[in-house]
C-alpha cells in the first residue's frame, strides 16, 4: 500500500532529527532510506512504523490514503524488522513467528491449526524450514533476520519497515541475503521501506532511493537518477566514488566520477587538460590511476579499462591527456 | 621428570586454588560439618524427639509460613519497585534507589527496634490501628512486616540488572505486531524476568527463615504464638540444651541446602540464552 508523508517534524531536546520531510511512495515499491548516520532515517521509519510520533501537529503519515499519524504501532500493522531483530529469546522460532496471531482478539484470531499452517508457510518462505523448535539464540545473525522477517510478515502487514537489515551481518552472508530480499521483494510485493548508510546497498536493491541528510531529503529517484544525475553536492559526494576538483587555474569546484575522466596521449587534440600520472593500481578489471594537473596541488582519481591500459603502455610517471564529462557544483 | 602439565599462561593455579579451598573449608564448611556430626550423635530417634514438640513445630510452622508470605509479598512489590527505579527518571531516584540498601546495611537490631517503634499499640502507625483491635507488633503481622522489610532488597538487587539490560525493541516489537501493553509484559517481557524473579524470591525467603535481629523485638516471643525457629535455638542453648539447639540447627541447614538446590535448578530451569 501507498505511503505519503506531509512536512514531518521531530525534535529531540533541541537536536532537530526530522525538519520538514516530504515523501510519496507507490504501492509495492522497495524504497531505500539511504543517508550516513544521523540523517534522521531511521526516526522516520519509526514514525511510519508507529514506534515513535512527530513533533505534536507538524506532520502527518498516510498509509493506503488514511491518515494513521495518532495511530499506535499496535494498531497500525506495520510489519517491522529491527537492526538487532528483537527476536523474543524465549520463545522458540515457531513461536516468534506465531506472535503476532497469538496476541489478536479472540474475534479475529486464527484457529491452531490455520496458525500453525500459516507459520510453516513462512518458514517456508524465509527458506528456514525444519528449524521451528530452534531457539534464536541457536540461529546465525543471517537465520535470525529471516525469522524477524518472517514474523513481521505474519501479521500481513500493510507495509514492511526494515531498519538496516543487513547492518549487523558479515559481508559475504550481507550480500546473499541481499540479493535473496530482491527476489523475496518481488514474490510478495509488499511496500517495503528499508533504511540504510550503504550506498552499494541502497543502489543495487531499491526501485526508489531517498537520500536524506541533515533530517531533510536530498532526492528521492531511481538509483540510476541519484547516481547519474545528483541534485546536490551531497548526493553526488555521498552515492559513488567521485573527485572534487578545482579546475587549474579557475575557482570553481566540479565533480567528477572516476569512470568518466577519458584518459588520452599527451599530444591528442581532444584532451582538455594534461596531467601526470602519480600512482597507478591495476587489480581486477579496471586500473585506477591518480593522476595530478600540471601546475596544481590537486589530484584525481580516474578509472579505466585494463585493456586500454595496456594499448596506450601507460606507466607510473607519464603525462596524459584529459576529457571529462562535467558537472560543476557551487 | 614427572609428568608435564599442559602451559598455563596464567600462574598461581596451585596457591590459589588451595588458599580457595582452604578459607571456604575453614569459614564455611568445617563448621556446618559439625553441626551434622553434633546432630548426628542424638541417633535418628533423637533426633525426631528433639524437634518433634509441639513447642518446636508451632516455631516451625510461623517461621517458613510467614517467610514464604513475605517472600511472595516482596516477589509483587519488589518487581514494582525494580521497574519503576530501571524504567522511569523522576527526582529523588537516586536516593529511593540507595534507600533499597537500608535493609542490608543498617544492623538488623536497629530495624528491628525501629520497626517495633513504629507498630507497638503505642506507636505511630501502632496507635492508629489499635482502636481497631489490630495488633501489629508482639503479634504475626509484625513478624511479616519485619521479614518482608529484610527480603527486599534481595527482590530489586537480582532484577535489577536483568531489567537494565533488556532490551526495548522487543517491546517495540511485540508493539507492531500488535501486542497490547499487557500482553507485552505477560508473553514478552515477564517469562524474561521470571529466572531473575524466582532467584530473588527465593533468596529472600532463604533470608526470612534464618532472619533473627528484627523479627526477636517485634515479635514478642511468645512460646507457641509468636516464637521464631532461630530464636528458639537459642532459648534451648541458654537452657543448656545442646542436644536439642544441634537437632533444630541441623534442620535447618538441611533446609537451606534444599533450597540451595531449588535455586539452582529453577534458575537452569528457566535460564533464557540472550542473543547477542
Amino acid at each position: 500500500m501507498s505511503i505519503v508523508v506531509q512536512n514531518l517534524r521531530r525534535t529531540f531536546g533541541t537536536f532537530q532529527a526530522l525538519r520538514g520531510i516530504n515523501l510519496e511512495i507507490a504501492d509495492h515499491q522497495l524504497v531505500a532510506l539511504l543517508g550516513p548516520s544521523g540523517s534522521g532515517k531511521t526516526t522516520l521509519l519509526r514514525i511510519i512504523g508507529g514506534l515513535d510520533f512527530p513533533d505534536p501537529g507538524q506532520g502527518k503519515i498516510l498509509i493506503n490514503g488514511e491518515d494513521v499519524t495518532e495511530e499506535p504501532a499496535a494498531d497500525r500493522k506495520a510489519g517491522f524488522v529491527f537492526q538487532h531483530y528483537a527476536l523474543f529469546n524465549h520463545l522458540s522460532v515457531f513461536d516468534n513467528v506465531a506472535f503476532g496471531l497469538e496476541v489478536r482478539r479472540r474475534a479475529v484470531r486464527p484457529g491452531k491449526a490455520e496458525i500453525r499452517d500459516r507459520v510453516l508457510e513462512l518458514l517456508r518462505l524465509v527458506q528456514l524450514e525444519g528449524l521451528e523448535a530452534r531457539l534464536p539464540s541457536e540461529l546465525s545473525g543471517g537465520q535470525r533476520q529471516r525469522v524477524a522477517l518472517a514474523r513481521a510478515l505474519a501479521i500481513e502487514p500493510k507495509v514492511l519497515l526494515l531498519d538496516e537489515p543487513f547492518g549487523a551481518l558479515d559481508a559475504k552472508v550481507r550480500k546473499d541475503l541481499r540479493r535473496w530480499l530482491r527476489s523475496f521483494h518481488r514474490e510478495i510485493g509488499v511496500t517495503t521501506v528499508f533504511v540504510t548508510h550503504d550506498q552499494q546497498e541502497a543502489l543495487e536493491l531499491a526501485d526508489v532511493v531517498v537520500v536524506m541528510n541533515q533530517g531533510q531529503v536530498e532526492q528521492t529517484g531511481s538509483p540510476q537518477q541519484v547516481y547519474d544525475q545528483p541534485a546536490t553536492p551531497f548526493v553526488y559526494e555521498f552515492l559513488g566514488d567521485v573527485n572534487k576538483v578545482r579546475k587549474p587555474g579557475r575557482p570553481d569546484l566540479f565533480y567528477v566520477r572516476p569512470h568518466e575522466i577519458r584518459i588520452l596521449f599527451a599530444g591528442d587534440a581532444e584532451a582538455e587538460f594534461h596531467a601526470k600520472i602519480e600512482h597507478l593500481f591495476a587489480a581486477g578489471p579496471s586500473a585506477r590511476l591518480t593522476l595530478r594537473f600540471q601546475d596544481s596541488r590537486d589530484t584525481l582519481d580516474a578509472d579505466i579499462t585494463r585493456q586500454q591500459l595496456e594499448e596506450m603502455g601507460l606507466s607510473e610517471g607519464d603525462e596524459v591527456g584529459l576529457k571529462l564529462a562535467l558537472s560543476t557544483h557551487g | 621428570m614427572g609428568k608435564k602439565r599442559p602451559r598455563s599462561i596464567l600462574p598461581g593455579f596451585g596457591l590459589s586454588l588451595g588458599f580457595t579451598l582452604a578459607y571456604l573449608g575453614l569459614i564455611v564448611l568445617f563448621p556446618l560439618l559439625l553441626v551434622f556430626v553434633k546432630a548426628s550423635g542424638l541417633g535418628w530417634s533423637g533426633l525426631y524427639h528433639a524437634v518433634s514438640t509441639t513447642r518446636v513445630l508451632a516455631a516451625c510452622r510461623l517461621t517458613f509460613g510467614l517467610s514464604a508470605l513475605a517472600c511472595l509479598l516482596n516477589c509483587v512489590f519488589g518487581l514494582l519497585i525494580a521497574w519503576v527505579l530501571v524504567r522511569y527518571r523522576f527526582p529523588g531516584r537516586g536516593f529511593l534507589d540507595a534507600s533499597v540498601d537500608l535493609p542490608f546495611a543498617m544492623p538488623t537490631a536497629v530495624a528491628g527496634i525501629a520497626l517495633t517503634g513504629i507498630y507497638a499499640p503505642n506507636g505511630w502507625i501502632g496507635s492508629l490501628l489499635a482502636p481497631y483491635g489490630i495488633k501489629v507488633a508482639f503479634a504475626p503481622p509484625g513478624i511479616l512486616i519485619a521479614l518482608v522489610f529484610i527480603g527486599l532488597p534481595f527482590v530489586v538487587r537480582t532484577l535489577q540488572p536483568v531489567l537494565e539490560d533488556f532490551e526495548i525493541a522487543q517491546e517495540e516489537a511485540a508493539a507492531s505486531l500488535g501486542a497490547t501493553r499487557w500482553q507485552t509484559f505477560r508473553r514478552v517481557v515477564f517469562p524474561q524476568l521470571a529466572p531473575a524473579l524466582v532467584t530473588g524470591t527465593t533468596l529472600a525467603f532463604a533470608r526470612a527463615v534464618g532472619e533473627y535481629g528484627s523479627v526477636v523485638f517485634i515479635a514478642g516471643n511468645m512460646p507457641g504464638k509468636t516464637e521464631i525457629v532461630p530464636l528458639l535455638i537459642i532459648t534451648k542453648l541458654e537452657q543448656y540444651d545442646y542436644a536439642g539447639a544441634t537437632a533444630l540447627a541441623a534442620l535447618m541447614l538441611l533446609i537451606s541446602f534444599a533450597l540451595l538446590l531449588l535455586i539452582n535448578f529453577l534458575q537452569r530451569k528457566t535460564l533464557v540464552r540472550p542473543t547477542t
